[in-house]
């Protein structure tokens, strides 16, 4: 995104949509920190610049990463062979009643980093994948992040998109359910190891309906998710049976 | 992830916080152009009842009712993405899911909320829920974070689309009263076209937030 200094009168109506706070008013103009932006487009579609001096300028590979990631109405480029169609991950457990995704002793390791609202460059993905690898997960193989990987074994990432920065980049995985405590602690650890945050869920199926075979493990590490979460109610079918 | 298990609030806020989302599935729903076409009627008839039994927001890439867009027009684009649906009121919910459940219509159904009170209303129904989705918070360094009342209405949207700073923006036009806390609770659902946002919960933080 750019703003053009010469047509900008310096309203600042552009400047409170930002969801990163990257547009800033500086000598009675809107300026954009390019660096910090992530390219999501909220400005464009609610400011309403009165002079059209905010614009969209053509992205190029490697910074039109930002937008794939940061934009829910920009589609993934099919050609790009990374198509989820649109956003930052998969169904994950949307669906799971019809396709199996996570299977009873799996659990479901949900990392959105740079959520709520931080922003995260992928340094800081890079970081939380290689820890991951420490806990042997195994990557979900239809997100745009596993797509940019180099070396999915040791969680490296494209030398070209390492200094790109997006609102969120959802990283899932796979994990046993007897890997779960190790997970865990891996997964504090590099908490205290990035530059920003992310958001932490964990999916599991559930047996008999109502019960969580992850909550003697949560008893026994004395952590507790939060009373909201998302469930999938099995309404779907056919139900999907390994 | 529409970030639905992260949404921020004390139990008590979390009581009048609830959304759901109805989602077809690719890989069985767009085998051949008639098994497509049922899945997408399947998916309208399951949105007809959440906007009948009084869902707050409703919504879908093509728009969202939480912003004032018209429900047949959102309804309008044939397409396997589904919907998302907010509900201030979990008795609404419940009958929304009992309507589902009546019905078979095979297609995949996430409630999000309190899991008590989920679960309760599945038991109610006779709903056995098949997984879920837990949230452990926000890690790493959580300094960087806006308020906790920011928080209560940006994680409201599932591509976190709706800023801090804009929410400032409102409260301050409320306590001019240049708008209505209605009126800024529309707005700010305006960047989150998913229509997962809780219009009535916003208007209540923003409430809070002007001093009102």
């Amino acid at each position: 995104m750019i703003i053009d200094r010469e047509t900008c009168i310096g309203c600042g109506e552009c400047v409170f949509t930002c969801t990163v706070a990257a547009i800033r008013q500086a000598d009675e103009k809107a300026a954009i920190d390019r660096e910090m932006c992530v390219e999501c487009g909220n400005c464009l579609r609610i400011a309403e610049c009165p002079t059209g001096a905010l614009q969209q300028d053509e992205l190029v590979w490697p910074r039109v990463v930002r937008k794939y990631f940061s934009d829910n109405q920009q589609p993934w480029p099919k050609e790009l062979c990374f198509s989820t169609g649109y956003g930052r991950g998969t169904d994950e457990c949307k669906t799971n009643d019809r396709s199996g995704r996570f299977q009873r002793g799996q659990v479901g390791v949900m990392i959105e980093v740079g959520r709520p609202g931080v922003s995260a460059s992928f340094r800081d993905v890079e970081k939380v994948l290689q820890a991951l690898i420490k806990a042997d997960v195994e990557f979900e193989e239809k997100t745009p992040l596993t797509a940019l990987m180099k070396d999915k074994g040791k969680g490296i990432l494209r030398d070209d998109i390492r200094d790109e920065r997006v609102l969120s980049c959802i990283i899932e995985a796979k994990i046993k359910k007897e890997d779960l405590e190790k997970t865990i602690g891996i997964v504090k650890q590099v908490a205290t190891e990035i530059d920003t945050v992310f958001s932490f869920g964990l999916v599991t199926r559930l047996e008999e309906g109502f019960q969580s075979p992850l909550e003697p493990v949560f008893n026994a590490m004395g952590i507790h998710p939060r009373p909201n979460a998302k469930i999938n109610l099995g309404l779907g079918k056919p139900i999907f049976e390994a | 992830m529409s970030h639905a298990a992260h949404r921020f609030g004390t139990v008590e806020e979390l009581r009048s916080d609830y959304n759901l989302l109805v989602k077809p599935y690719k890989a069985l729903d767009d085998v051949d152009g008639k098994t497509k076409e049922e899945a997408i009627d399947k998916t309208e008839a399951m949105a007809d009842i959440a906007f009948e039994n009084g869902a707050v927001n409703l919504g879908r890439r093509s728009g969202c009712i939480g912003r004032g867009d018209d429900f047949r027009d959102i309804m309008k684009w044939r397409s396997l993405q589904g919907f998302f649906a907010a509900f201030s009121d979990k008795e609404k919910l419940k009958k929304v899911l009992k309507e589902y459940k009546k019905r078979d219509y095979g297609i995949s159904v996430v409630a999000g909320g309190l899991i008590e009170e989920i679960f309760a209303m599945c038991r109610e129904i006779g709903i056995k829920p098949h997984t879920i989705l837990y949230s452990f918070g926000v890690w790493g360094r959580t300094e960087l974070l806006p308020s906790e009342d920011h928080l209560k209405i940006t994680t409201l949207c599932g591509h976190h689309m709706v800023s801090p700073a804009m929410i400032d923006h409102y409260v301050d036009l409320i306590r001019k009263e240049k708008i209505s806390v209605e009126a800024a609770s529309r707005k700010l659902a305006g960047p989150c076209v998913c229509g997962i946002f809780n219009t009535d919960r916003t208007a209540a933080v923003l409430t809070r937030m002007a001093g009102r």
